[in-house]
């Protein structure tokens, strides 16, 4: 009976010195792996920021309301966020190698999900972010168009053109990552029904003026007086 | 050859022209002499002319260049005697050489025989030989020619005690040519001429034989009358001899003393020569077609004369007031340089003595329709004296080597009729015949082959002219044909090089080939045919079919 | 960097040939149209006539370069080159290139093949007058041409007699700060007539700046402020009453203007960062002229697009103005109509930011331009209640007084556009 518990445990032992000597090797590679894209990354993050701060992008982001937009989510700069994402994207990439070297199986089968997911929620992410810029720009845009032009409420047509964009951005970004398909379709139909009637509607009515206005100089001919403009040139 | 095309050989033809005083002395008397001119028809013949035009050599009292001649059958003493003449006639015929000479019919010198009867009295049976009133009312409406020296075209004669008629000088008074004995005196004169085998006439001052109240005196139909009569005589008892009008006209004018091919053989072409340095100096084609599109037609046996230059001034009569002044300024920005309505100098030195556009205007000369006349000395680019007076800056002796006289003569400098040219640049030792004869690439071979290649075809003698159209105006191009034949001609008018795409649809298929090296061009095909030319210069291209 | 400009493909090959065939000239006037058949047939009359009349002897070409025109704009000038030689004698063949340029190419891509055309040409003198603009007599061609041709100027800017409330933005703007920066008086910088030299012609043709949206928007501009500030010699020449235009869009304008003299001054920085003292403009013939016929505004409208404006746009205002010169802008925006006055100061002091704010890109400079139109209309509700009943002496002596004030915060300005923001 001893002998069995003892050659049980002398079992247990041997499986578990087996097992040590299995596994650690594999678990220093996988450290080795990890310290190797640390510092890949962090020599990649450097270059990058190198290049970024070369070639101006600060500016571009600037001009393109970016920088402005990133300060606003007190986020760091463009060449911050550049290099920083990178340096991630590169040392998480050797992380998940690392650790399909300990060869668990349920687990490699996760990171091989992850992986599979990751190109995916980048770029959904990217898709995002570009939406918000777009978003922040042609609201910009109509706001402006809207004050110069004369319109009554100018912030009324720049939010609709910013949150329509964001819309527009998120339901793909969420489309991108493969979520809420369906809701996000019927979602989207149900918005863009109500945009239109309501430009419809907008349209109908505004033009009616329009409309008379027109109909009554094709039949009256009569000549309204108008204001005169004045060159600015 | 066909009849017609011999008794047309004045369309052939390439005329020298020249005055004997300028030519050479062979006595050492300080004038040229008929002797001496045929002592050079070798070398006339060697430069490939066909025709001598001799300007008057009658005897004279020279107050208007030998234009007022005292006696119309005889040489003046200073040039040699009749038989001289003959001599060099018969050596020039000998040669192939024909020859044209001057014939006044407007007026004779106050010296002449028939004036001196006409005024000894009123009732001299010649009299009536020139026109005699007792007013000078008469014929108001004739404008006064010689203005800087005329106030009106009578003048009174003492001795008769009577106005006489004269257009020119009053020193030459207009015979009157509504007397028949005149008519038939005269024809006297050019039938002494003609027997003695002259080849033909260049008459001056035609427009202005007849004279009527209430007209201006010119090209009134009688002087047409006057004018066919001589031609039918010519005709008649010697064919194959030309009549050439001088008639500086707008061509319209001048197509009349063509009659129907019944006046004139030829007639100076004047309004195409000022045209010709105008469109070299504004670097535009545009004076030269303008004034070609604006001749007439002429009849079939006739031919245009034309030339660059000649004794006289480049005459700018013929030419618009905008025109006038733009070639002044151009041509002759000094003053002296100009004269009465013209411009006294010669061809090198209005071409600033730059060999590649006195080669272009030879070139448009030899290309263009009509019979080319080459003034002496052009040939070697010899310059002019514009500080002598009237027109003798342009009729200095004839430079033949670079020694004594420039081997004009034998006399003393101081003898000689005019001083020579002896400036460095247009001088006798830098400008003359002998060392140009030395040089394959002077100016005088160059004419030589000019020449030589003008007579190797009859398209350029006697073919039609179309004007191509090309979009660069600077370029000035045309195709003559004869026949079967067709010559293409492309003139760079630039100072500077040009592109220029000709439209030979018409000709597609023909090989051009450039007619004084003989080179083959690329065949013509359906797009516009593109040439590249050097500043002024000229293709000359027979087109071939083959 | 020089550009050769036979390497790219600005010309087409039919425009090469034209040019071949017509070669070197002294004179060019060339026409950019787009749908003028009304106009253009009077230009190309007075063009011709000024060149076969007063340029009789010189080597000249008239080139129209037509911007896609649908309503038969070049057979108007083809009939009208007929008509309009007639009468005329002239020694040399008269000269025409006209070519075609899609709709789609902006007015610069136009004025870049005239000047190309003169750069390859060699044109001494060459004088650009627009299609659509009305009365243009044979004068005008002279007046533009002669002072380059026969006194060696290198740009001729014009001069009109114009109307006292036209042309304010030049008036309000680029003239005052064009004039404070550049130190040349030169009254109207964006013209649609212009005479330049082959000096200038060449430089511009060369320089590689032409796909830059700032050249594209405001060539002419351009030309001119390369002429001021490459050290070639300048003057200005008035040529006669000028039409107003019957439409306007006030805000293209301005985008179009202002962005282009703002990029302008950034692109030739480094010439009057350091100052250039003032010097008089030779100017031929009157130096200004104003007329009087009676206009119908709505000051009204004005002031409530400059009141709307300043509120709406107040986000973006704050990033491109100082916050004392916004407050002081939303302060007036609260006043009433009649009480309201954008001083010459005030004025002054936002234009600068505004053009600060341009060179630092704090936002789109398209955007950024745009918000400048609500106080530009503030400004024009401002002038023309000044000026409702001033004459011509009075007006003027107002201009020299923006002018004064232009000058005076300069180095302000200068300071404020040095320091990296």
């Amino acid at each position: 009976m001893k002998e069995m518990i003892i050659h049980a445990f002398q079992q247990a032992h041997d499986n578990l010195t087996r097992m040590l000597a299995e596994f650690l090797p594999h678990f220093l590679l996988m450290l080795v792996v990890i310290l190797v894209g640390w510092i890949v990354a962090y020599l990649l993050k450097i270059i990058l920021r190198g290049i970024l701060r070369v070639t101006n992008v600060e500016k571009m982001s600037e001009e393109a309301g970016a920088s402005r937009l990133l300060r606003r989510a007190e986020l760091p700069t463009m060449t911050d966020l550049l290099s920083r994402a990178l340096f991630w994207v590169v040392w998480l990439g050797f992380v998940i190698v690392g650790v399909s070297f300990l060869g668990i199986g349920s687990l490699q089968q996760q990171i091989a999900d992850l992986i599979a997911l990751l190109p995916q929620i980048f770029v959904a992410f990217l898709i995002l972010f570009v939406g918000l810029l777009a978003a922040n720009f042609f609201s910009r845009a109509a706001l402006l168009a809207g004050v110069n032009a004369g319109f009554s409420s100018p912030r009324l047509l720049s939010g609709t053109v910013r949150i329509v964009i964001i819309f527009l951005a998120l339901s793909m970004a969420l489309e991108q990552v493969g979520l809420g398909k369906e809701t996000m379709e019927i979602a989207f139909s149900i918005m863009f029904g109500a945009i239109m009637l309501g430009l419809a509607i907008a349209f109908g009515l505004g033009g009616r003026h329009l409309a008379a206005r027109l109909l009554e100089r094709h039949f009256l001919r009569e000549e309204r007086e108008r204001d005169d403009e004045l060159s600015p040139l | 050859m066909t009849a017609p095309l011999q008794l047309e050989w004045y369309k052939d033809s390439v005329i020298y022209q020249l005055h004997v005083r300028t030519f050479f002395d062979s006595n050492g008397d300080g004038v040229g002499d008929f002797r001496g001119l045929q002592r050079k028809l070798d070398y006339l013949q060697e430069l490939g002319v066909t025709s001598i035009w001799l300007l008057p050599f009658y005897p004279s009292p020279l107050r208007d260049d030998g234009y007022d001649i005292a006696d119309y059958c005889a040489v003046h003493k200073s040039y040699g005697t009749l038989d001289d003449l003959k001599a060099f006639l018969d050596a020039a015929h000998q040669r192939g050489i024909r020859v044209i000479i001057e014939m006044v019919l407007n007026h004779t010198s106050d010296q002449h025989p028939w004036f001196q009867e006409s005024r000894s009295s009123r009732d001299n049976p010649r009299r009536n030989w020139y026109v005699w009133s007792d007013t000078d009312e008469l014929y108001r409406d004739a404008r006064i020619i010689f203005v800087d020296t005329e106030l009106s075209n009578w003048a009174w004669d003492p001795v008769s005690k009577a106005y006489y008629w004269h257009r020119f000088f009053s020193h030459q008074p207009d015979l009157n040519y509504d007397n028949p004995e005149v008519r038939e005196a005269m024809w006297n004169v050019m039938k002494f001429w003609l027997e003695l085998g002259i080849d033909g006439f260049r008459l001056d001052a035609v427009p202005y034989l007849v004279e009527r109240d209430g007209t201006s005196c010119e090209n009134l139909p009688e002087t047409h009358d006057i004018v066919r009569d001589f031609r039918r005589r010519l005709d008649e008892s010697f064919p194959g001899k030309m009549l050439l009008a001088e008639a500086n006209q707008w061509p319209a004018d001048v197509c009349a003393y063509f009659g129907q091919g019944d006046e004139f053989h030829m007639a100076f072409h004047f309004p195409l020569m000022p045209r010709m340095f105008m469109a070299v100096k504004l670097e535009d084609r545009k004076p030269i077609i303008e004034i070609l599109q604006r001749t007439p037609e002429i009849p079939k046996n006739c031919q245009w004369c034309i030339f660059l230059r000649n004794h006289d001034e480049l005459t700018l009569e013929m030419v618009t007031d905008i025109e006038r002044d733009y070639m002044y300024d151009e041509y002759a920005r000094d003053k002296t340089m100009r004269i009465n309505l013209g411009i006294r100098r010669r061809l090198a030195p209005l071409m600033d003595n730059d060999r590649r556009r006195i080669e272009l205007l030879n070139g448009m000369l030899m290309s263009l329709p009509g019979t080319p006349v080459i003034y002496y000395g052009d040939e070697i680019g010899m310059g002019d004296n514009v500080y002598i007076g009237d027109r003798n800056g342009v009729r200095t002796p004839m430079q033949w080597d670079g020694h004594w006289n420039a081997g004009f003569s034998d006399a003393d400098p101081e003898q000689l009729y005019a001083p020579l040219i002896s400036n460095p640049v247009y001088g006798y030792q830098a400008v003359n015949v002998d060392s140009q004869k030395r040089s394959e690439h002077s100016l005088l071979s160059w004419m030589k082959r000019l020449i030589q290649v003008r007579k190797s075809t009859q398209v350029f003698s006697r073919g039609s002219i179309e004007f191509l159209d090309p979009p660069n105006h600077r370029v000035l191009a045309y195709v003559r044909e004869f026949g079967s034949e067709r010559v293409l001609a492309v003139n760079n008018l630039s100072s500077t090089s040009q592109a220029v795409e000709l439209n030979l649809k018409r000709y597609r298929g023909a090989i051009p080939i450039e007619m004084s090296g003989k080179t083959i061009f690329p065949r013509i095909g359906d797009l516009p045919y593109l040439l590249t030319m050097g500043p002024y210069q000229f293709y000359w291209f027979r087109l071939r079919r083959i | 960097m020089e550009r050769g400009v036979s390497d790219e493909t600005l010309l087409s090959d039919d425009f090469i040939r034209q040019l071949v065939s017509v070669g070197e000239v002294d004179l060019l006037v060339g026409i950019p149209s787009r749908n003028n058949c009304r106009t253009i047939g009077n230009i190309v009359r007075a063009a011709e006539e000024s060149l076969l009349r007063n340029f009789r002897r010189q080597r000249t070409v008239l080139i129209n370069i037509d911007a896609g025109s649908r309503d038969g704009t070049q057979e108007a000038v083809r009939q009208a080159s007929v008509v309009g030689t007639n009468g005329f004698e002239s020694l040399r063949t008269l000269r025409w290139i006209t070519a075609r340029t899609e709709s789609a190419a902006g007015d610069s891509a136009v004025l870049r093949t005239i000047l190309a055309a003169a750069d390859l040409l060699h044109a001494k003198a060459s004088a650009v007058v627009s299609g659509s603009t009305a009365a243009v007599s044979p004068g005008w061609i002279d007046s533009l041409l002669n002072p380059v041709f026969r006194e060696n100027y290198d740009f001729v800017a014009p001069l009109y007699a114009r109307h006292r409330f036209d042309g304010l933005l030049t008036r309000n703007l680029l003239y005052p700060f064009s004039r404070a920066i550049f130190g040349k008086s030169m009254r109207e910088m964006r013209a649609s007539e212009f005479g330049f030299s082959g000096r200038l012609a060449s430089e511009c043709t060369n320089r590689g700046e032409w796909e830059n949206e700032g050249v594209q928007s405001a060539a002419e501009t351009w030309m001119a402020i390369t002429a001021m500030s490459d050290s070639l010699t300048c003057c200005q020449a008035f040529l006669g009453p000028k039409a107003r235009s019957s439409s306007v869009a006030v805000v293209d304008v301005i985008r179009e203007a202002v962005g282009g003299f703002f990029w302008c001054l950034e692109s030739t920085e480094t010439y009057w960062i350091h100052g250039h003292d003032p010097e008089p403009l030779k100017t031929f013939g009157p130096d200004h002229q104003l007329t009087n016929e009676a206009v119908r505004v709505d000051r009204k409208k004005m002031f409530q697009l400059y009141r709307t404006g300043v509120a709406e746009l107040s986000d973006i205002l704050a990033s491109i103005l100082d916050s004392d010169t916004h407050a002081e802008l939303v302060r007036l925006a609260a006043l009433d109509e009649t009480a309201f006055r954008l001083s010459n100061a005030l004025w002054v002091r936002a234009v600068y930011e505004f053009a600060v704010a341009y060179h630092r890109s704090v936002i789109n400079r398209g955007h950024l331009v745009q918000a400048l139109v609500p106080i530009y209309r503030g400004r024009v509700h401002s002038f023309l209640t000044v000026h409702r009943s001033d004459d011509a002496d009075a007006m003027e002596a107002d201009l020299e007084d923006l002018c004064q004030e232009f000058g005076r915060q300069r180095s302000f300005f200068i300071e404020r556009w040095s320091t990296k923001g």
